[in-house]
């Protein structure tokens, strides 16, 4: 059983796991690119090292260098984050095969998960709602791609087996578009995902993105922690997240969860996991699994009372899970908004200087942030720069809780889309809650403008 | 792979601008590292770039300069296969290029060199120190 952690990642979530490691009394190893020596994760880390440049290619996307770092630094475990080279499958084989523990799922299932028609299939084996489409990979004939996308009927939508988080996907509405769509994605899932196979799925056009937690150890045991209702989207992007997902039926919820978790005891899964689905007109349909811990994981803990990171990493230590799924007693609502550092009005990056950051606080608040006076956001990496997280006995509460979390949030020197986020909190769509995934890009489309501070 | 074909491998990588390669013959994988390379020149003995360690001259202070590690690895002054030494005392000479240290890092073994003739003034790390990528290893004037 490994005693200490290499945190493969940066930013927030290689503070959240110091934090679990330290819970656990385990020795965290930060390490970090040259851009990110003076950030929060490396001086609160047990030991840290420098492993390359500010560019990811060669520090925290560099499979050697990250391995490389763990054999220096006597690692027996890597916990890989999110993003970055956490859902690589030739990068947890790497960690296995160096006789360390991966924090994670197996390298084989992330294998079978990552490839969307290898997925799906999983899924549909398992008893886990799909969305209609064809039967595994395109073949290549033209003819063959037509009757299939005309039995299911248009809009269709073409995907890249390698794609996921909203990439390598492109919208057909008639026949006459199919083959060019086919053909120019099949390019570009080549050049962007090194694999050219594709499948075709039946359009939804006004779903809800609705994803079930879940978590399993080695000992066979799965259980679900909810639901999570991330439709608050821009570009695919999510901005906003809660928990449970209001208006669908706590059975049809119960019912999906329970199919999620003989899903991972049938796939052999271990580890945190989401299988996100789209919810249309009272159906799900699966869309993917992240086979990795979740930006938005909080809100789940926050209802749930579990600390899954804690949970990831004792099961990858070989332990049993703490608790069965009657233990899992969800309660009161919980609502996350990412801050990002960008313009809020045109969503361009805003890396520099924090000059200010004085966060809120008060019952029901969290924070998950790397942020503090003089940090740097650097331009290299993604602009999350933290994680507001209100919880409440209800989503009203929660709501509430939020608004004046956002109204006591100071941050100067970056822009952030704070604002933003408060003049969504006052949005009727999104006060009464149960919209689809357009319903951010309606708004900005309708002239919704981030709410400054006087 | 044999000890002709690795001549041969060198051979001709030395003849390219490959800084850093990784050969797979047959199952034999050979890693390598140039660390001192020829730049394009009239007269090839000169213009040699170090290209192991990197160099920084801070603008607070006119006369000295920071030797960084090049990558993350192990610190020695000497060499694990000649056993040859560096003196790291304070206050020596050195001249441009010479060798200060090594950093190993797998089967890399990178020499870290003066990047001028110059003073050293003090080493920053320890022998089998675990090193960080562009951490300051000795301080020259």
């Amino acid at each position: 059983m490994f005693d200490s952690v290499l945190i493969a990642n940066r930013g927030e979530i290689a503070l959240r796991v110091v934090r679990a490691c330290r819970a656990l009394g385990l020795t965290s190893i930060a390490i970090h690119s040259e851009a990110d020596s003076e950030t929060r994760a490396v001086s609160v880390a047990d030991r840290s090292l420098c492993i390359g440049p500010a560019a990811a290619a060669k520090s925290y996307l560099s499979i050697g260098h990250v391995l490389s770092a763990a054999k220096l630094m006597q690692a027996q475990s890597i916990h890989p984050g999110y993003g970055f080279l956490s859902e690589n499958a030739d990068f947890a084989e790497a960690v296995e095969n160096a006789g360390l523990t991966f924090i994670g799922p197996p390298s084989h299932v992330i294998r079978l998960m990552g490839d969307k028609v290898s997925a799906k299939q999983a899924m549909q084996a398992a008893g886990v709602p799909c969305v209609v489409g064809s039967d595994g990979a395109l073949s290549g004939d033209a003819e063959e791609a037509r009757a299939i996308a005309r039995s299911i009927g248009y809009p269709v939508i073409v995907k890249a087996a390698g794609g996921g988080g909203g990439r390598g996907m492109r919208v057909v509405h008639s026949a006459a578009d199919l083959v060019d769509a086919i053909a120019l994605t099949r390019e570009e899932a080549a050049r962007a995902f090194g694999n050219p196979s594709l499948y075709i799925e039946k359009f939804l056009q006004h779903p809800r993105h609705v994803e079930i937690q879940v978590l399993a150890d080695a000992h066979g045991n799965a259980v679900w922690l909810g639901a999570r209702d991330c439709s608050l989207q821009r570009r695919n992007q999510k901005l906003l997240e809660e928990s449970p997902a209001i208006g669908i039926p706590p059975e049809e919820i119960r019912k999906l969860g329970e199919q999620c978790a003989r899903a991972c005891r049938e796939i052999g899964y271990r580890g945190a996991g989401t299988f996100e689905f789209l919810y249309e007109d009272g159906h799900f349909a699966f869309i993917e699994m992240n086979t990795r811990v979740q930006v938005e994981h909080p809100v789940t803990e926050m209802v749930t009372g579990i600390d899954i990171v804690r949970e990831q990493i004792e099961i990858a230590r070989g332990k049993p899970l703490s608790f069965t799924q009657s233990d899992v007693a969800p309660h009161g609502h919980a609502i996350e908004c990412r801050i990002n550092a960008e313009d809020p009005h045109s969503f361009v990056p805003s890396p520099g200087k924090v000059t200010r950051w004085i966060v809120p606080g008060g019952p029901g608040i969290r924070v998950e942030s790397h942020m503090h006076d003089g940090a740097i956001v650097s331009p290299h990496y993604d602009s999350l720069v933290a994680k507001l997280i209100a919880h409440g006995k209800t989503r009203e509460e929660a709501l509430a809780r939020m608004r004046a979390a956002l109204s006591e949030f100071e941050v100067e020197g970056i822009h952030t889309t704070i604002a933003l986020h408060r003049a969504l909190l006052e949005e009727p769509g999104v006060i009464q809650g149960g919209f689809d995934i357009h319903h951010l890009e309606r708004c900005l489309a309708e002239g919704l403008s981030p709410k400054e501070m006087a | 792979m044999n000890i002709e074909q690795i001549s041969q491998i060198i051979e001709r990588l030395e003849r390219s601008t490959v800084d850093d390669f990784e050969v797979e013959v047959d199952g034999f994988v050979l890693r390598g590292h140039f660390s001192l390379r020829t730049l394009p020149s009239s007269n090839s003995n000169e213009c040699s770039m170090p290209l192991a360690a990197s160099a920084t001259k801070p603008s607070a202070s006119t006369d000295t300069t920071i030797v960084k590690s090049p990558s993350m690895g192990k610190f020695t002054a000497t060499h694990p296969l000649t056993q040859a030494t560096s003196s790291l005392d304070p206050g020596r000479n050195l001249v441009a290029d010479e060798i200060l240290g090594f950093i190993i890092s797998g089967t890399v073994i990178q020499p870290i060199l003066a990047p001028k003739a110059s003073i050293l003034r003090q080493c920053l790390v320890e022998q089998d120190q675990v090193i960080g990528y562009a951490q300051p290893l000795f301080e020259l004037s």
